[in-house]
């Protein structure tokens, strides 16, 4: 039997992926912060990874060893949608402190656009707005779902935002309303990075980001296109570091 | 194969280049006047009367090069020019305001020599340069257009270069004689012609020279254009990359990928780009940059008239058109596998529609392209990790990996 481990070393999430024969078997999401290394190691030992190879990917891909390989996000975000949704032709990923356009094919990387200069259109702002709402990531959805219409914010820069976000709260605007408008500013922008790489339907989402179904919604209008998001999109370049794995360390 | 033994005409390089410094300030103390010229100024017509050059855009990439440029780009923001403007005038201007140049002291211009083939900023840099140091201002004046030059944009420019031969004689003290032109435009076209074959060995595979390379040796195209000294190291550099072609001998061990490059260099991360495309066997064989001389054809047999279509024909002095054509012919003749595009927020002309650049070339050529954001000169512009983010995952898609 084949065992190979994907570790996708984020800023925010560290995620592993053991699969064994091209299946994944296991999949383990650990805080990155405040030690990446720590988080590495432990991701690796808790998802049963000892003493198989593990290929790396992520911000933090270069700091954990021993790793038999490093590979960016991209081409392991493009081999890891092939293996959960067959077919994908663009996917989109929201992660921590970028945000990603990838075209796809057969599980190959044709073409690729990304953010990685600012926080708007990233899960960063998200986390920032977050904060100064004072509403929790995971309560995004049931606010959302009892508000009425969004308010449009015209900044899309993570610090003149708050101060928008601030000044919209004190004149009394519904919290919902706010986040809906935060919302759709994402959207906005990330739709705007897709645009690159002139998007092709089927389009996947992934990234932590995407277990927010108002994101995926704000982000589906955004692109007047409808979106897959698969099971656990936040685990999704991980298993794509460790198919790839497997694959090398047959070759 | 794989071997990198260092090319050997380099270590002629800080020497001729050192002369060349030495000589223009001694030729300064017995009277010659010295003239700032852009890089696409008709530098010919200063030679011919015995003008000293110094380059302003070159010197500014050397202070970024040696970690300085920082400081002197924060002269000229305090003195309230916008930090969007123009790195390399940035940092000149902080240098010849403060005093401070890695080549002991400023070359104070006795004229300047402008021509805005290259961009409109250099006309408004040396305006302030010429006011700085009360000294003459020359220009040429070269249409912008998408298309190749007219007949009428090349008398145009003719006329003008006339009006520079004779103002720039007379400072000189001297009157200006065509005849004397002769010569100098004729090396001027054998060093062009020179420098093009060397980038030329590149299109052997696996390369034997990279644009890594070209953006160092290109220093005596762009400042010793000319004369005898730089010909002659061009002669000998040919001559050694030829026999490293014919050997097989790789400028990046195991090359494994090639790729063309556009826009101006990363010269604050210089040293550390060469390492990562070498570390992933990505051979950079060709770019827009150091060939932008190697296009200028001049005539001999009627050296105003061909020096007036080899400056209006400058690449930059197209649009994005041309620019396209460029390079894809580029992609196409040194079989690259990508193209890298330097987004570059100093150098406005030459960045302006890359996204549509990148396109229209992928479709052509078939190949992928990747678009890099930095500066040529301002460190605080570029990210060595923000740029690696990017081309990790290119060299990957065109078959390299780290
Ligand atoms: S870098 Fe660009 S803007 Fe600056 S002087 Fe050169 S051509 Fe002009």
């Amino acid at each position: 039997m084949s065992r190979a481990v994907g570790l996708d070393i984020g800023s925010s999430a560290t995620k592993a992926v053991l699969v064994e024969d091209g299946r994944p078997v296991r999949a383990v999401v650990l805080a990155s912060m405040p030690d990446m290394h720590d988080a590495a190691v432990r991701a690796v030992a808790e998802v049963g990874g000892d003493g198989a190879p593990v290929l790396t990917t992520g911000y933090g891909r270069l700091l954990y060893e021993p790793r038999c390989g490093d590979v960016s996000e991209i081409t392991a975000l493009a081999a890891g949608i092939e293996a959960v949704l067959p077919g994908t032709a663009t996917v989109i990923d929201i992660g921590g402190q970028d945000s990603k356009a990838v075209r796809v094919r057969a599980g190959r990387v044709a073409d690729f656009a990304m953010n990685d200069r600012c926080a708007a259109g990233t899960g960063r702002f998200l986390e920032a707005m977050s904060r100064v709402l004072n509403v929790p990531l995971p309560e995004f959805d049931s606010v959302l779902a009892s508000s009425p219409a969004a308010v449009p914010l015209s900044s899309t820069c993570t610090v003149f935002a708050e101060t928008e976000v601030v000044g919209l709260l004190s004149r009394k605007t519904p919290v919902g309303s706010v986040l809906a408008g935060l919302f759709a500013s994402v959207a906005g922008r990330v739709a705007g990075l897709a645009r690159q790489v002139g998007p092709a339907a089927p389009i996947a989402a992934t990234g932590g980001t995407m277990r927010c179904r108002s994101m995926v919604a704000a982000l589906s209008a955004a692109l007047g296109a409808p979106l897959v998001v698969p099971p656990d999109p936040q685990v999704v370049t991980a298993l794509g570091a460790a198919i790839l794995c497997e694959r090398r360390s047959r070759a | 194969m794989g071997s990198s033994r260092p090319i050997e005409t380099t270590k002629r390089l800080p020497r001729l280049i050192r002369n060349q410094v030495i000589w223009s300030r001694i030729a300064k103390r017995i009277g010659r006047p010295v003239a700032w010229c852009t890089s696409g100024g008709p530098v010919e017509l200063l030679l011919a009367s015995g003008i000293v050059p110094f380059y302003p855009e070159n010197h500014a990439a050397i202070c970024s090069a040696r970690g300085i440029a920082q400081g002197l780009a924060e002269k000229a923001e305090e003195d309230r020019f916008s930090h969007d403007l123009c790195s390399y005038f940035r940092i000149d201007y902080g240098s010849f305001t403060t005093g401070r140049t890695p080549l002991g002291g400023v070359l104070a211009p006795d004229l300047v020599l402008v021509s805005n083939n290259i961009c409109g900023t250099v006309q408004n840099w040396f305006r302030v340069a010429a006011d700085h140091f009360d000294v003459p201002f020359l220009f040429l004046d070269t249409p912008f257009s998408e298309e190749p030059c007219t007949e009428n944009d090349v008398a145009y420019a003719r006329d003008q270069l006339v009006h520079i031969a004779r103002e720039s004689a007379r400072i000189a003290g001297r009157t200006f004689d065509e005849k004397r032109l002769v010569p100098w435009v004729e090396r001027a076209r054998d060093t062009v012609e020179t420098w093009k074959e060397v980038m030329k060995t590149a299109s052997a595979k696996p390369a034997p020279f990279t644009s890594f390379d070209a953006f160092v040796h290109m220093a005596p195209i762009v400042s010793m254009r000319g004369t005898r000294r730089a010909l002659a190291y061009y002669r000998r550099l040919l001559a050694e990359l030829r026999g490293r072609a014919k050997a097989g001998i790789a400028a990046v061990p195991n090359e494994r990928a090639r790729a063309v490059w556009d826009n101006i260099a990363i010269w604050p991360a210089h040293r550390e780009l060469k390492k990562t495309f070498r570390d992933a066997g990505v051979a950079l064989v060709a770019d827009t940059y150091t060939g932008a001389w190697g296009g200028v054809r001049l005539d001999p047999t009627d050296p105003l008239t061909g020096l007036a279509r080899a400056y209006c024909d400058v690449l930059l002095n197209h649009g994005v058109k041309r620019r396209t054509q460029e390079l894809t012919g580029l992609v196409r003749e040194y079989s690259a596998d990508g193209f890298i595009l330097h987004s570059n927020r100093s150098c406005k002309r030459y960045s302006l529609g890359q996204y549509a650049v990148r396109n229209t070339l992928s479709e052509a050529t078939g190949v992928p392209g990747v678009i890099v954001e930095a500066d040529m000169a301002d460190p605080r512009s570029v990210s060595i990790d923000s740029i690696r983010q990017r081309l990790t995952p290119f060299f990957e898609m065109i078959g390299a990996h780290s």
